[in-house]
């Protein structure tokens, strides 16, 4: 998911793909991104979003648990398995939908120095004029932490 | 004093002869960027002129005062407050010019101080003049040359009224007759002057956007009328100041024109990027700079894009505006960059650096002699004179323009800081500050307080710059025990490759004339070699960049996950097998017991470990020490030198983790002391992560103890314990801390770099328990990933260490490195390398640190994180540029003076001391093997002359018949060894 609130499947790990999974109430599951607090919905016409705002009708899933551990989400509209894949592609329905694993975050909670790295290189690219510290000199989360070599080797 | 330029001028201008001819103006600026310098230190050329800056509207005040007339701008703000009231203040504002030591100070002329409705034609207020008189009377009197800018935005609200201001082209007459009056009344004292300042804003957010007052808004060619205006108005004030008053008063006339910044975006110079920036730049500063030092008219790119709107100059204005100053005068602040991004960035990225804006001018406009006007950024209301972010920016804008000077040769001749006072901002009014002294705007006195930023601005004017406060180079060497090292994180086990030598005992038949095929001899079976380490085909390898760098100390990690007792033998083998390769090629090894990193997810705890809470929990201690009890008597001896645990002070989070590292390492200090000690003879430590801060304010207490407060905390909370003085308290037990005492064989250091360090401003916060707020120079090089560097910070650090702990113990900086994205040619480690060093080798000689091992962070890169000497085995472990420079360093063992340049060669230290004979035939090595030589082959001689002698005496025929049996006998065998048997490798 990224902040603009699109949504994609992505082939590799990213810090915008960890998603927060929450029951809501049986069957019932609240999809949020961790990195943008965006909830997952679907709009009128059953593809998926990202929105600042949860609803009920849009936003809560029914989490479908399948034989071989995997679960698949049905659209709280339409009731049919949502998938990642884009509409646009034209395999709209004839695409498989997707299926999900739950797994550990090894995106975040362990991997602090993704996060660090790239605070680092957001810093490179933007500068905010509108600060009073715009090349970043204190007060950022990234050096705020002592970053050590020696602890943050990248996996 | 432009006299003082003539020599550096001739030299650049020799320089630049020959780079002229590149086609395209300045894009090259782009394609090529900027020498990429180091260069932190150095001074400004004498003579170089440093100065301060206020301007009317905002700090004035008194806005109606004495017969003062409304401008635009007290129409357009309402504003009616003193403001930093330096109408009234004025005397002390100089005193604050004077605190600061400066040359020049700038200051702009209230044009409705002096007429109040614009008129030049009535006679001038008498209090108004009088008022300038007065300033410029005694900054004479202080010896502080007055920059004078004559118009800066404050149009009389007269002229905005009766002709539409910039829009109508008399106003540039009324604004020529102000200005003589100017230059006749104080043109005697004055040496520079402005005619206007920013025309750029003015036109745009005056006549554009109306942010700035008049605030006219609506047609888009309004912009572009008032710029036409404001030009022609320039031109004729600096004609009629070269007429007329140039011969008596010898003064410069100039005007102030405002510079964003712009870069290809993402940094991709591509040539429809590279257009787009200088489109940008034209659009800015070029469409004023053009006419005036350029061609005489507009940007051709401005005029293409704004046909219809932009007016024309005809061929005689063209040039009569051409060439109207006496010298370059640059002002790059946050508004132009503000306005720059929203309106004229062209898709490409807005930048902070100066540097390039200067080599920008100097390149376009043919190498001026140019005066740097305002320079500066502003700071949130809410800051007081404890201004610590606004010192880096000023310490950042400054050594961009001394690298502009001493690197580019751009020909800056004066600085102005931006400003003296706080004022009120005129559209943003007082929600922001700009000022070197702070003025409090709810207080009626207005006083003047000296800001921590002005502290800063006087010390560098003072030392015209930034004067080398290190030591310089010194010459010298590490002794012969000095261990230059190579740092790896955890090896990990590498069973595979695996390419197992003569295990097969079977004996096969190779059937060479038939088909070639090999078939076992069935009943026979051979004695194989037992299992070999050089079996493991990864440790050869790895070991072997090793070698290349020339380093004969190595240090790495095991692993923990991996080794536990009664754990796979095949694993203690494989690290048995490195450490008896490291032996065999006389490499050192210093061996971590647990190395956490986040490349294993349990922290490199073992997993049941982790899943049970980690160091939180005590079990881990105990499973620590018997761990640890295990790698000693499995690899004890060929291990001398132990590191418990790598950087404890990293990987805690709370202060039970805190305490069950550091028990885990007395314990396993105190089980080697007993067990392991008399025989093995090592050494045991753990190496703490010890960054530098310094205080990030130097002129402030209570920065100084954050200091202080983060290193007791960070290095202080783990050596104390084991090697401080009485008095850490740290909630131990007595009996506790007399089990610490002690335990520690020489302290290990892993530093990387420098960082500032601040008390928190408002409560502190929760993390990080040190307490402290962290900052950083941008001034320093920094690496990729934001590492500075500052190879001073290494000597403070040990000479710290030193102070607290005292020199009983040794110190090794158990890791040391820098991240380098460079492929090859890795121009920031191998800077990182030699000053590092140099740094490490000042402590030791000047400073008297028990130094004794300095160890690279790290052998080789691991996916995109470059601290590697060698890249990843992924990109075939080549070896950067900096591994040659270490080797070289190695081989004289530091730094030695040009005359003693031959490399040191150092006799292992334990094999040398044993016998005397010994050394005496090691030093006469070709000596004696010549002799030996000699005498066999003398010995040789006389054996055959002997023989000869007595053949020759007998002279018998010998029976040849023996010998062809012997022939014969011995066909049938070579037939059979050649023909039917082979043994199969």
């Amino acid at each position: 998911m990224k902040p603009d609130g699109s949504v994609t499947g992505s082939p590799v790990k990213k810090r915008n793909c960890v998603l927060n999974l929450r029951s809501v109430k049986a069957g019932e599951t609240v999809i949020q991104s961790e990195a943008t607090s965006l909830f997952l919905c679907v709009d009128d016409e059953d593809n998926l979003k990202g929105q600042l705002h949860y609803s009920e009708g849009d936003c809560t899933f029914q989490e479908l648990l399948l034989e071989d551990g995997y679960s698949s989400f049905l659209s709280p509209h339409s009731k049919l398995p949502v998938s990642l894949l884009s509409k646009q592609s034209g395999q709209k329905r004839s695409a498989p939908c997707s299926r999900f694993l739950p797994v550990m975050n090894t995106q975040l909670a362990g991997k602090e120095e993704d996060i660090q790295i790239q605070d680092v290189k957001h810093y490179i690219k933007d500068i905010n004029l509108d600060s009073d510290d715009p090349l970043g000199i204190g007060h950022q989360s990234h050096i705020q932490t002592v970053f050590s070599p020696s602890l943050h080797t990248k996996k | 004093m432009f006299g003082v330029w003539s020599v550096c001028v001739s030299l650049v201008l020799i320089l630049w002869g020959t780079s002229e001819k590149v086609q395209g103006k300045a894009s090259k600026l782009w394609l090529q960027p900027l020498n990429e310098t180091f260069l932190q230190t150095g001074v400004f050329p004498s003579g170089f002129l440093w100065g301060v800056g206020t301007v009317a509207f905002p700090t004035e005040g008194s806005w109606d005062a004495d017969g003062k007339g409304e401008s635009v701008w007290d129409r357009f703000t309402r504003h009616t407050d003193p403001s930093s009231d330096s109408y009234i203040q004025w005397e002390e504002d100089l005193e604050s010019v004077r605190y600061l030591g400066v040359n020049f100070y700038s200051f702009s002329l209230s044009w409705t101080r002096i007429f109040p409705d614009g008129n030049v034609k009535a006679h001038p207020n008498p209090a108004g003049v009088q008022h300038y008189r007065r300033l410029i009377g005694k900054l004479k009197e202080l010896q502080v040359e007055p920059v004078v800018t004559l118009f800066h935005w404050d149009l009389p609200q007269v002229l905005q009224e009766r002709f539409g201001g910039w829009l109508n082209q008399s106003t540039a007459d009324v604004f020529a007759d102000y200005t003589a009056f100017c230059f006749r009344t104080f043109g005697a004292e004055v040496r520079y002057w402005i005619t206007m300042h920013n025309p750029f804003l003015l036109a745009i957010q005056g006549y554009g956007t109306g942010a700035h007052g008049p605030g006219v808004t609506g047609d888009p060619a309004d912009p572009f009328i008032a710029a036409h205006n404001l030009l022609r108005a320039h031109a004729k004030a600096w004609h009629l100041y070269d007429k007329h008053f140039r011969r008596h008063q010898r003064g410069n006339v100039s005007i102030t024109l405002g510079s964003h910044w712009v870069e290809p975006l993402h940094g991709q110079a591509m040539p429809t990027n590279l257009e787009l920036c200088q489109k940008a730049m034209e659009a800015v500063i070029g469409w004023f700079a053009e006419p005036i030092y350029g061609s005489g008219d507009y940007p051709e790119s401005l005029k293409a894009s704004h046909r219809g709107v932009i007016p024309e100059f005809s061929a005689q204005e063209r040039l009569w505006i051409k060439g109207t100053t006496d010298f370059f005068s640059l002002a790059f602040g946050r508004e132009t960059l503000r306005v720059g991004q929203g309106l004229a960035r062209f898709g490409q990225t807005v930048k902070l650096d100066l540097r390039s804006v200067l080599v920008w001018v100097q390149q376009t406009y043919s190498d001026p002699q140019l005066l740097l006007a305002e320079s500066g950024w502003f700071t949130d209301a809410s800051v007081g004179v404890q201004d610590t972010k606004a010192i880096y920016l000023m310490k950042r804008f400054i050594m961009q323009v001394m690298q502009a000077v001493s690197v580019d040769g751009v020909r800056v001749f004066g600085y102005t800081a931006w400003t003296l006072l706080d004022g009120f901002e005129w559209n943003h009014g007082y929600s922001i500050r700009r000022g070197l002294f702070y003025i409090d705007f709810s207080k009626p006195e207005r006083r003047r307080l000296l800001k921590t930023s002005a502290h800063f601005y006087r010390r560098l004017v003072r030392d015209n710059g930034f004067p080398a406060e290190n030591t310089p180079h010194i010459e010298g060497r590490f002794p012969c025990d000095f261990q230059f090292g190579v740092s790896e994180s955890v090896l990990q086990v590498h069973l595979r490759p695996f390419s197992p030598q003569f295990t097969d005992p079977q004996l096969y038949r190779w059937n060479l004339s038939g088909d070639g095929a090999l078939s076992p001899v069935m009943g026979i079976l051979l004695h194989t070699r037992p299992v070999q380490c050089t079996d493991f085909l990864f440790i050869q390898r790895h070991l072997f960049l090793l070698g290349v760098t020339g380093s004969a100390h190595y240090r790495f990690a095991l692993d923990w996950t991996q080794l536990s007792p009664g754990g796979d033998p095949e694993k203690v083998r494989f690290y048995r097998c490195v450490l008896m390769e490291l032996q065999r090629r006389g490499i050192r090894p210093v061996v971590t017991l647990y190395h956490p990193s986040y490349r294993s997810p349990s922290l490199g705890l073992p997993e049941a470990l982790h899943a049970d809470g980690g160091w939180r929990n005590a079990s881990a201690v105990e499973a620590f020490v018997s761990y640890a009890a295990f790698c000693f008597h499995k690899f004890g001896d060929f291990v001398s030198t132990w590191i418990t645990v790598n950087e404890p002070n990293r990987l805690t989070e709370a202060y039970t983790e805190d305490r069950n590292l550091l028990l885990a390492h007395v314990k396993a200090w105190r089980i080697y002391d007993e067990r392991f000690r008399q025989k093995q003879g090592g050494a045991v430590s753990l190496a703490i992560h010890a960054d530098w801060v310094e205080p990030a304010d130097p002129f402030l207490e209570s920065h100084k103890s954050a200091q202080q407060q983060f290193l007791a905390f960070e290095v202080g909370r783990f050596l104390d314990p084991l090697i401080g003085n009485e008095g850490c308290g740290n909630g131990f037990s007595n009996a506790e801390r007399v089990e610490f005492k002690g335990a520690l064989d020489f302290i290990a250091l892993n530093h990387f770099t420098t960082r500032l360090v601040a008390p928190w401003e408002n409560a502190k916060p929760q993390k990080p328990e040190h307490g402290c707020a962290l900052m950083t120079d941008v001034t320093w090089p920094a690496s990729h990933l934001r590492q500075a560097l500052v190879p001073w910070g290494l000597r403070r650090m040990l000479g710290w260490v030193r102070d607290r702990y005292g020199d009983r113990l040794p110190i090794i900086v158990t890791a040391t490195g820098v991240d380098d994205q460079a492929v090859h040619d890795d121009q920031l480690r191998q800077s990182y390398i030699r000053s590092y060093l140099q740094e490490a080798l000042k402590a030791r000689e000047l400073d008297g640190v028990n130094l004794r091992g300095f160890y690279i962070w790290k052998l080789q890169d691991h996916h995109d994180l470059r601290f590697g000497l060698f890249s990843s085995a992924a990109h075939h472990s080549r070896p950067k540029a900096s591994v040659s420079l270490y080797r070289d360093i190695i081989s004289h063992r530091g730094f030695p003076s040009a005359a003693d340049l031959r490399p040191l060669t150092c006799r292992d230290a334990d094999s040398g001391t044993s016998c005397e004979l010994c050394t005496r035939i090691a030093e006469n090595k070709p000596l004696l093997f010549f002799s030996v030589c000699v005498s066999i082959s003398a010995s040789m001689l006389c054996v055959l002359v002997i023989i000869s002698v007595v053949r020759k005496r007998r002279r018998t025929p010998i029976n040849v018949r023996p010998q062809r049996l012997r022939v014969q006998l011995r066909f049938p065998m070579m037939k059979v060894a050649q023909g039917s048997y082979a043994i199969k490798p």
